[in-house]
């Protein structure tokens, strides 16, 4: 009784709101982390941003425990397979030791600073372990358990008991019974769960004293805690910050929660996480034998040889490795600047196209778009893929609204699904499939689940689940194929309907002002002219994988991990209502009154497009309608053809991995991402990008005040930053950073991925989605290089007025390239400065002036 | 389908996925060609069929799945060698081989479930299995022992025959020995921690873990029930910890957050139950039930990719207290008159539970909300159910042959059926009323079969 006498005796220092302000700062180590349902990239490195790009990297490993950068022996290997320049790459070192004249400073008799940096580099053996995933720790595992069993989302069928209570008590009533708990943390333990205060905030309070936490340290200590489990961690910053409100309804639970946990833990004394430090090796001799040097000759170099000497020999892999992304970087850079900058110098003019097409700025439309374009007089524009409709859309029979817009934005407008007039059959028979499929598992899974009924529904539903596993493992496509001929596909018997609006209570239909404002919006961020051709498509894109827990990270991003398809329909709806013509051509925007706007689909596993509400194409627009479908599949059987190679597989094989229940890799996904280009599509319209861009259209001549480019830069830029961090990250730790194998991953809670039997929430990108069959990185980490053809005035204004861009270029975080249109000359934003470089000057020199 | 020329000589797999289908196609030539003369052959045939089925299923699977694994070669070979031991302890009649083919399957299964380099949960998890199987292998090598020492023959269908002649204490000790090596293969409690976790093992490998390797307990203590029928004790050692089993597994399951372990509580009660029928001298309805299980669930945890997706809370299909309440005792009633007219059998409790299955169902169809469209369709898609589970049962009572006279006596079979009836009639009140498990319960669940390793170097 003594001893919890002694524990309730403790007087906390700082009050409750006090504590609240800190555990809110300490809870942004991690970003908030998206449900797989509507999968959104997130840099893991969010929370570190407002550091320079190195530094970033380097605290988050330490907090995180993860590498710094890709292994060094992948590296090498990018290197030999010639991803990477060997000059980038002796650029890159020689502004690593400082310039020229540094670099080439003797240490020893004919060897250079840079010589034995480069051999560091190259030769010396790696002492990376590729493959090796670190385990969470007992006390972290135990703290992930009770998470997946709170935050489960209708896996179990019998939830955790007092949910309502919130995270932290809901797991201290539940710990009072865990053996594993008492393992952890022994009698201490058990007094501190009588004497604890139930309230989350006051038992941090009380825990911050206990432990002897400096004042002042408070912030990092927790960071630290909020760090060791970043998937869940990151799972209650979207609950909270993010999702609807009836997600969370019932089951509440905030950051102070899981640290009140983690304060329990570490006050009973349950071991602490022990980060395994990487013993740095000691490379001094083996570089000294590279250079045939023993250790005296190293010894006698002198003091400020020996110094320099061992200088290099301490360079840790990690910045061994930033030296390598660098000069990857470079690479990347030095190949496709030149080219835009002469593409820049004379702009190519087409006449009257075809057909115009609006694509999704997404990387995997450009390659679409060249293919296309090479079919006949085809205009394509790049465009954010929600085509800025800020929506959420109710499926019809769904209980939740989908959120069709990037996840920067909150839904402004709720629309409906209907039945497509005329359709009414078809929509009954989906409705009936749909409710038929939805009763068929309830059925199921009552059955499966029962004490006296799940011996006989395994063995009456075992035969059927023989013939289903065969036909879906041997003849995927038939099964498909037998699926779409008795249900008729969705998007014919249902449309997302303009005219009313849900009875959900929140802003209603459009009005007229703000259709005519989504419909400006196309016309001004893209550079669209108002001349349009006969026919203008709206091209939103989605992916096709079947039985992949990260099926929605293949769809558009700024659709909120969805297929952007509605947000098409909506606004090519719009834009085809002669009302909204009339309000364009009062702005300065008269139409073509031939001019007919399409809503279509890219799916970019298949390269096929699906076009939308083709029976309301006027008669009139009905062969322009078959050229396109023609160019369409022409452009389609192209582009596979070239992303099978790609795969290593063959065009036809693509279209079975679309709908096969065991393909772990449907497409590349937005892998390789690495420029964000805003300027007209002349600009790029004679480079191969090799589907490595994001493309935004964009016309200087119509923007005068920045605008436009301001919101570019703000939206669909940082959206293609967190994309291209995403990938960045979880390729060069993908244990950490990644979600790692996906044979060995485990869908909890219907949430997101564990690896085997536990452990924390995964984040980030599978394996699979980045790495080759063979092991090597498919997807090179390096950060955005954006491009800008815009008079350097009007880029600079966007960025100084806007913190978030300075941030981004400023700390490194992405590489910004302007090319002025009116001198052809192209410069690059310096660190903490202003547009200063000339682009032409050789690399060696102008890397020098960082 | 095509594979690009690489990949086909990159990996053993398309020539592995080919022998198993090959095997396949020989194995159901051969069964039709009506030289399957013995119970015995029956009985191998029938689980070799479902071995060869899923794991041709599983290869071709893995060819997708498995592309990018760094050790596909490695795993494609242990997954022809693991199918060829299934294959041997089958059909063979030689006691050696049976005890050979039988280790080496376990271990290579345990050598599956840690396939993943680097990882060190993977081998605890694997060490585990391998534990389990050790004392499984050598308790079965014991009865093997036994019965070849004490029948002077290696041959088991020399020493089945004349089973009955042995010596009391001999038949006892080997009927034992072969229930507890039963139960640690099919993970049933106390040996259920393996299975439980195991999910460290690729997809794949949980999937074939259910064709052939977990429900081999079923086989052997098929094979060997002559054996089981002199040994009354053993047989109800292997009912009480079916029952249990069954029971514990599907309370694992309910409150299991992910899909892989819930799916694995879900095997420790099937297993359960099979040991159980088994137990009970329903050797039909046990061999039915492994062979539909297993594809059952082999389709599910392929499949377990497709659990992505925030649910609604509430299950949409509730049968009221009063509902459950009502077919439990309609159940019972038709136990107490099949018993009461002296028919009472070792079917009696399988073919009841489908009974209060197909009645639990329908009553949910019939308060289901739906369409009249989706309702008739439904229905339709249920009688083809019924219909698969007898035709399915027939066969295998043709497979396996007669069943064991009953050694339970009425009053205890009634029972039996009174505690399936009874927990689900609680546990659907409890789905019902929305109640969770009471919390010292949910916890125990929740941590059955918890692995607690922590690599070396970490403290606790």
């Amino acid at each position: 009784m003594n001893m919890i006498s002694r524990i309730v005796a403790i007087d906390p220092i700082l009050t409750r709101t006090e504590v609240a302000g800190i555990v809110a700062l300490s809870g942004r180590t991690v970003p908030p982390i998206w449900p797989l349902e509507s999968a959104i990239a997130v840099n893991p490195l969010a929370g570190f941003e407002d550091l320079p790009f190195d530094e970033a990297v380097r605290l988050a490993a330490r907090r995180f425990g993860a590498r710094e950068s890709l292994p060094l022996s992948q590296w090498r290997k990018l290197l030999a397979a010639g991803k990477i320049g060997e000059r980038e790459l002796r650029d890159a070192a020689i502004v690593h030791l400082g310039g020229l004249n540094a670099a080439f400073e003797l240490v020893g008799p004919d060897i250079s600073r840079l010589d034995l940096l480069m051999a560091h580099l190259l030769d010396l053996p790696a002492y990376d372990r590729d493959d090796e995933r670190r385990e969470p720790g007992p006390t972290a595992g135990f703290i992930a358990k009770w998470c997946a069993a709170f935050f489960d989302q209708g896996q179990a069928s019998s939830p955790m008991p007092n949910r309502e209570l919130g995270l932290y008590r809901a797991a201290l009533a539940a710990i009072a019974y865990d053996p594993e708990f008492r393992a952890l943390t022994g009698a201490t333990g058990q007094q501190l769960l009588l004497s604890l205060p139930r309230d989350p905030l006051e038992a941090i309070a009380e825990g911050l004293v206990a432990l002897g936490i400096d004042h002042g340290d408070e912030e990092t200590r927790l960071a630290e805690l909020v760090a060791r489990l970043p998937g869940w961690a990151g799972h209650i910053r979207w609950r909270n910050e993010h999702a609807d409100p009836e997600m969370s309804a019932g089951a509440p639970a905030g950051m102070a929660d899981l640290l009140a946990l983690w304060l329990l833990l570490e006050r009973g004394g349950a071991a602490p996480h022990a980060t395994i430090a990487d013993e740095a090796p000691n490379t001094s001799s083996s570089l000294a034998a590279h250079f045939g040097l023993t250790d005296v000759t190293v010894a006698g170099l002198g003091m400020h040889g020996h110094a320099r000497f061992a200088k290099v020999a301490r360079i840790s892999e990690g910045t061994l490795g930033l030296i390598f992304q660098t000069a990857a970087e470079w690479t990347y850079s030095n190949a496709l600047a030149p080219k835009l900058q002469s593409a820049a110098a004379s702009l190519p003019q087409i006449g009257t196209p075809d057909a115009q097409l609006v694509f999704c700025i997404d990387v995997r439309s450009e390659p679409f778009r060249r293919a296309l374009e090479a079919e006949g007089r085809f205009e394509t524009y790049g465009y954010a893929g929600f085509f800025g409709l800020p929506i959420a859309l109710h499926r019809f029979g769904d209980e939740r609204r989908t959120r069709l817009l990037p996840v920067l934005l909150s839904p402004q407008h709720d629309v409906s699904e209907v039945p497509i007039p005329g359709r009414d059959q078809a929509a009954a028979a989906l409705a009936a499939g749909q409710a038929r499929s939805r009763q068929a598992t309830a059925l199921f899974d009552a059955g499966k689940g029962g004490t006296a009924t799940a011996f006989a529904t395994a063995e009456a539903t075992g035969p059927l689940a023989g013939l289903l596993m065969a036909a879906r493992t041997l003849a995927p496509g038939l099964v498909k194929r037998i699926g779409s001929a008795f249900a008729p596909s969705r998007h014919k018997a249902f449309a997302p309907s303009l005219g009313h609006d849900g009875d959900h209570g929140r802003t209603a239909t459009f009005t007229r002002e703000e259709k005519l404002g989504f419909a400006l919006a196309l016309f001004k961020l893209t550079g669209l002219p108002a001349q349009t051709a006969r026919i203008v498509a709206l091209v939103g894109h989605g992916g096709s994988a079947v039985n992949n827990p990260y099926a929605a990270a293949l769809d558009c991003g700024a659709c909120g991990g969805h297929a952007g398809g509605p947000n098409a329909r909506i606004l090519a709806a719009i834009l085809n209502n002669p009302e909204v013509r009339d309000d364009l051509a009062a702005c300065d925007f008269a139409l073509p009154e031939t001019t007919w706007f399409l809503a279509a689909e890219h799916n970019t596993t298949t390269d096929e497009v699906v076009i939308f509400d083709r029976s309301a194409v006027p008669e009139s627009h009905s062969d322009d309608l078959e050229h396109l479908d023609e160019s369409l599949a022409k452009a389609g059987a192209a582009n596979r053809q070239r992303r099978a190679a790609l795969l290593g597989r063959t065009a036809a094989d693509l279209m079975v991995g679309a709908v096969h229940w065991g393909e772990v890799r449907p497409e590349w996904g937005l892998a390789g991402n690495a420029a964000f280009i805003v300027g007209p599509r002349a600009l790029t319209r004679e480079i191969d990008l090799e589907g490595r861009a994001f493309l935004h259209s964009y016309d200087w001549q119509t923007d005068a005040d920045g605008t436009a480019l301001t919101t570019i830069l703000t939206a669909p830029m940082v959206v293609a930053q967190w994309i291209n961090c995403q990938y960045l990250f979880s390729t060069i730790d993908n244990d950490r950073y990644g979600s790692g194998d996906k044979v060995t991953q485990n869908v909890v809670g219907g949430i997101g991925v564990l690896q085997g039997n536990g452990g924390d929430l995964r984040v980030g990108l599978p394996r699979q989605s980045l790495f080759m069959d063979d092991g090597t990185p498919f997807h090179i980490p390096q950060r955005l290089m954006t491009v800008v053809l815009s008079p350097f005035e009007l880029v600079e204004r966007a960025v100084d007025s806007n913190d978030i861009l300075a941030r981004l270029f400023g700390k490194g975080w992405v590489t910004l390239v302007v090319i002025d249109p009116r001198t052809g000359k192209a410069m690059r934003w310096r660190r903490d400065v202003e547009l200063a470089v000339h682009w032409n000057a050789s690399p060696s020199n102008q890397e020098l002036e960082f | 389908m095509q594979f690009s020329g690489a990949e086909a000589t990159r990996t053993p797999g398309i020539p592995i996925a080919g022998i198993f289908f090959a095997g396949l196609s020989a194995l159901i030539v051969w069964a039709l060609s009506g030289r399957v003369a013995t119970p015995a052959a029956g009985l191998a045939t029938a689980i070799g069929l479902l071995t060869l089925f899923v794991a041709a299923i599983v290869a071709t699977f893995s060819l997708r799945y498995m592309r990018a694994d760094r050790q596909s070669s490695r795993f494609f070979v242990r997954l022809g060698l693991l199918v060829t031991s299934v294959l041997g302890f089958l059909f063979t009649d030689n006691l050696i081989a049976l005890g050979a083919a039988w280790c080496a399957s376990g271990w290579l299964l345990a050598g599956l479930i840690g396939h993943a380099d680097g990882w060190y949960e993977a081998s605890a998890a694997a060490a585990r299995a391998r534990r389990a199987f050790l004392i499984g292998d050598a308790v079965l090598l014991a009865a093997l022992g036994i019965l070849g020492w004490q029948s002077g023959s290696m041959q088991v269908g020399v020493i089945l025959p004349g089973v009955a002649q042995l010596p009391f204490f001999a038949i006892n000790a080997a009927a034992l020995l072969l229930v507890i090596a039963a139960a640690a293969r099919c993970a049933v409690p106390p040996f259920s921690g393996w299975l439980l976790s195991s999910m460290t093992a690729p997809t794949p490998v949980s999937a074939l873990m259910h064709a052939g390797l977990v429900n081999a307990g079923g086989f052997l203590l098929i094979r060997f029930a002559p054996v089981l029928e002199a040994a009354p004790f053993a047989r109800a050692v292997a009912m009480l910890l079916g029952l249990f089993g069954a029971i514990f597994g599907v309370g694992i399951m309910m409150v299991r957050p992910d899909i892989k372990r819930s799916l694995a509580g879900s095997t420790v009660s099937q297993m359960g139950f099979m040991i159980m029928s088994c137990g009970l001298g329903a050797y039909a309805a046990a061999l039915w039930h492994i062979i539909a299980h297993g594809l059952f669930k082999a389709w599910l945890f392929l499949g377990s990719g497709s659990a992505i997706g925030i649910k609604a809370r509430r299950p949409a299909v509730v049968l009221s207290g009063r509902a459950s309440l009502l077919i439990a005792a309609a159940t019972l009633g038709a136990a107490l008159s099949v018993v009461s007219i002296g028919k009472g059998n070792a079917n009696l409790i399988p073919l009841l539970l489908a009974f209060a299955t197909a009645s639990a169902t329908l009553v949910a169809w019939l308060g289901a909300k739906m369409p009249m469209r989706a309702r008739v369709t439904l229905l339709l898609a249920l009688i083809a159910l019924v219909a698969f589970h007898s035709g399915g049962l027939s066969l295998a009572g043709v497979a396996a042959g007669r069943d064991a006279a009953l050694i339970a006596p009425d009053w205890a079979m009634l029972i039996l059926l009174v505690v399936f009836l009874g927990a689900w009639t609680l546990q659907q009140h409890y789905v019902a009323a929305q109640r969770p498990v009471p919390l010292p319960l949910y916890v125990q669940l929740l941590n059955a079969g918890r692995l607690l390793a922590a690599p070396p170097g970490e403290q606790k």
